[in-house]
């Protein structure tokens, strides 16, 4: 018993060797390859230049500061980067909250409702985009335009003039959903006795949503706002489809920059440069929020 | 058991893929074609073809599936917008990939690609031609000047589909309604004064519209020209960046101005699409773009058909040569299988053909479906010869010089470009900073000195400054 108990163990990890081949292979080969790729001098347009290895020169590219009166294009395209998705993820998590709430009451059709909050979320994001890009707020044939000249102003381009505020506007439309999915799973799962014992006790709603629900539902806030950032911070598509990164480099994010060194710009050691430090800023900020969420939650 | 085996096996795959495809994609030299090219008769080929989404390759896609008739030969068509196919086929020939058997491409990349093995030559396959057939294609009567823009020391590596420089169009309606004239040959000043004049936001008329959106050969078309006509350039002899110049300030401005002051509500959304649309609806005064879209305006469903004027490309401080010249080309894939490329070859020169050009005038007898500036026969046609467009646009195309874009001596050649290989990427970065700054997120000063900095890399990177 005991002996074969023992060989058993010595054994095991013979089984968990392809699994562990198989994510190896997915997702650490590409990433090694891609750090090995940021120390290259290596553009794709010009073969007649030879593959040369650079250091960290593809680094230095994005984050050297030649002079101090202006700020580097990488630097407001991390700004941007933070800003797009801490604002997103904070309307997101408040909003969908609020949503919620609303939605754990057992009214009729409550279903109905539920399923129909949840349709932006299963709506491809580029489709998104264009949808909302064409039908509703282009100023001459879309809604945005027709209504506003209805009612006698002059609808302004807000895809030019406020890229960033529409972009957060469309991840919080897009990714609200998820967040009431996840947040309404855990306001079900708060036990019907405690609910009633609230009751007893005579809690008015907002005690008892906010002193009681929430913190109950911290652990589901959590894996919500997690996600939600891994989600949105890689969120391409729907930059692409409306704004394209403008005007200028005002709506860049980090990966849409990545994107537009590796297929504009044909630059593999700049864009390998790139996509690493996105990863890296990425994982730290994942720790930070995770770390600041429990410290705060106990 | 069988899991494990699965779980290894996918393993395997896995890695087969990832190594396929990080396999180094520095392209070999294209081989020469084999003397003996496969016949027509080959076993059934698929080839696969992206054009872009203009009224005539759109025009070229109907007319393959009804017409085009090869033995064994199916010709997949996908029309994609013209940014898209840009990044898309230019990815393609880096990597050596094979999704695409013709390049649908202009001078700009034909040059580079050609140079870069990327491109198939085409004097074997011409060899190979049955005389007959040779003599129906007719060489010749190519436009030279096209054909040039597609040659390397005098080998084609890709035929012109169809042409363009650029002019003025303007709605004549709205010009009298106002009682204003357009000069044959005006300048930006006159017409940035005769936008102003026509522009009337309380009745939604658009003084004048022009291409907005970023991307070099979107926004970035008509402003280089602009450029070049204020007597701007973008390198010296020793190619340092030359961005910061009275010259270039005052055509950034002059952009910036006639599209705030005259221009498209959405400025920053138009693409030519959404500026032939508002041209083609009555309710643009001015556009200046490209020579080729001119029959779009004068097609059936547009509301201007026949009521519109055309004027040479504006000059300013350059009196001639102040318009582009752009092509769009079939050219090989070199990577694809021979019996491929044999039948991609079949394709182009028939899409190239003086019959192509008579059919798509039968096809639609305004012209709009009709490949200009490739062929100067097709300006023989009696229904050609008669749209009001045929003379300006003749006259345009004579006026180009591909090789003297500037007042000043240049170290590179193009006309709403520079071409180098580069230049997508910085001129598409121009065009951004140039986006910002007429919406006013920057400043002028902001956008020159980026612009500046984004040359001066791309000098230094490409090893241009010695």
């Amino acid at each position: 018993m005991n002996r074969s108990e023992t060989s058993k163990k010595k054994n095991d990890w013979l089984f968990i060797l392809p699994a562990i081949f198989v994510v190896a292979v997915m997702t650490q080969i590409p990433f090694l390859l891609t750090v090995v790729y940021s120390t290259l001098r290596w553009n794709l347009a010009r073969p007649d230049i030879p593959i040369v290895f650079s250091g960290i020169d593809n680094y230095l590219f994005f984050l050297k500061i030649s002079d101090f009166t202006a700020v580097p294009e990488f630097y407001s395209i991390v700004l941007q980067t933070i800003t797009v998705t801490v604002v997103a993820l904070m309307i997101c998590t408040v909003i969908g909250f609020l949503f919620s709430i609303l939605l754990d009451h057992p009214i009729p059709g409550v279903n109905i409702a539920r399923t129909l909050i949840m349709g932006p979320f299963f709506v491809m994001s580029t489709v998104t985009g264009v949808i909302w890009k064409t039908t509703i707020l282009n100023t001459t044939f879309g809604w945005y335009g027709v209504l506003a000249k209805a009612v006698g102003l002059a609808p302004v381009d807000l895809l030019s003039y406020y890229p960033l505020p529409v972009i957060i506007f469309l991840f919080c439309w897009q990714w609200i959903p998820f967040f009431v999915l996840i947040m309404l799973a855990g306001l079900q799962g708060i036990s019907g006795e405690l609910v009633d014992s609230m009751r007893i006790d005579g809690l008015k709603w907002w005690q008892s949503t906010f002193w009681v629900k929430l913190p109950l539902i911290m652990n589901h806030i959590r894996v919500a706002v997690m996600l939600g950032l891994v989600f949105i911070v890689k969120e391409f598509g729907l930059i692409l489809v409306t704004t394209a990164g403008g005007p200028g480099t005002r709506s860049y994010t980090l990966p849409y920059q990545v994107y537009m060194q590796i297929f504009s710009a044909s630059n593999v050691g700049r864009a390998g440069a790139l996509a690493t430090m996105t990863v890296v800023l990425t994982l730290i900020a994942v720790n930070f929020v995770s770390k600041s969420m429990k410290k705060n939650n106990l | 058991m069988k899991k494990k085996l699965w779980s290894t096996m996918m393993g395997a795959v896995i890695t087969a893929l990832v190594l396929a495809a990080c396999a180094s994609p520095a392209p070999a030299p294209a081989a020469e074609p084999a003397a003996d090219v496969p016949a027509a008769e080959a076993p059934a080929q698929t080839i696969n073809i992206a054009l872009a989404n203009n009224p005539i390759s759109q025009a070229l896609s109907k007319l393959a599936k009804e017409k085009y008739k090869a033995a064994g030969v199916t010709v997949n068509i996908a029309v994609l917008p013209e940014n898209d196919l840009r990044q898309k086929l230019t990815t393609e020939a880096s990597t050596g990939g094979t999704s695409y058997d013709m390049f649908f491409i202009g001078p700009y990349e034909a040059a580079s690609w050609a140079k870069n093995g990327w491109l198939e030559n085409l004097e074997p396959y011409f060899k190979a031609m049955p005389a007959g057939e040779l003599a129906a294609y007719d060489r010749p009567d190519l436009i030279q000047g096209m054909v040039g823009s597609l040659a390397v020391d005098g080998q084609s590596f890709a035929l012109p589909f169809y042409g363009e420089s650029s002019f003025i169009m303007y709605n004549k309606d709205l010009f009298a309604a106002k009682g204003l004239t357009m000069p044959d040959e005006p300048t930006w000043d006159q017409i940035y004064e005769l936008a102003k004049k026509i522009n009337d936001p309380a009745n939604g008329i658009v003084g004048m519209t022009m291409r907005g959106a970023p991307g070099w050969g979107m926004s970035g078309a008509p402003f280089v020209t602009i450029v070049n006509a204020f007597g701007g350039k973008f390198y010296d002899m020793n190619w340092n960046a030359t961005v910061d110049t009275p010259e270039q300030r005052a055509a950034w401005a002059m952009y910036k101005n006639i599209l705030r002051d005259a221009g498209q509500p959405d400025i920053l959304s138009y693409t030519y699409n959404e500026c032939i649309a508002l041209m083609q609806s009555g309710k643009a005064g001015i556009y200046y773009d490209a020579t080729s879209i001119a029959p779009a305006l004068e097609g059936a469903e547009s509301k201007v058909q026949g009521k519109v004027g055309y004027a040479m490309a504006p000059h300013q401080k350059m009196t001639t040569n102040t318009s582009w010249l752009w092509n769009w080309a079939m050219g090989i894939n070199p990577k694809s299988s021979d019996a491929k490329k044999k039948a991609t070859f079949d394709f182009m020169v028939w899409a190239t053909s003086k019959e192509y050009a008579k059919m798509s005038v039968d096809l639609d007898p305004t012209g709009s479906s009709t490949p200009p500036a490739a062929r100067t026969s097709t300006y023989a046609l009696p229904a050609y010869s008669k749209t009001p467009y045929a003379a300006m646009t003749v006259k345009a195309l004579k006026a180009m010089d591909f090789t003297k874009p500037t007042i000043d001596p240049v170290p590179y050649v193009g006309l709403q470009y520079i071409a180098i290989p580069e230049f997508a990427d910085a001129g598409t970065q121009m065009t951004q900073f140039l986006a910002d700054y007429v919406v006013d997120k920057i400043t002028l000063d902001e956008a020159i000195k980026k612009t500046n900095d984004v040359f001066n890399q791309v000098a230094i990177d490409g090893g241009y400054r010695k």
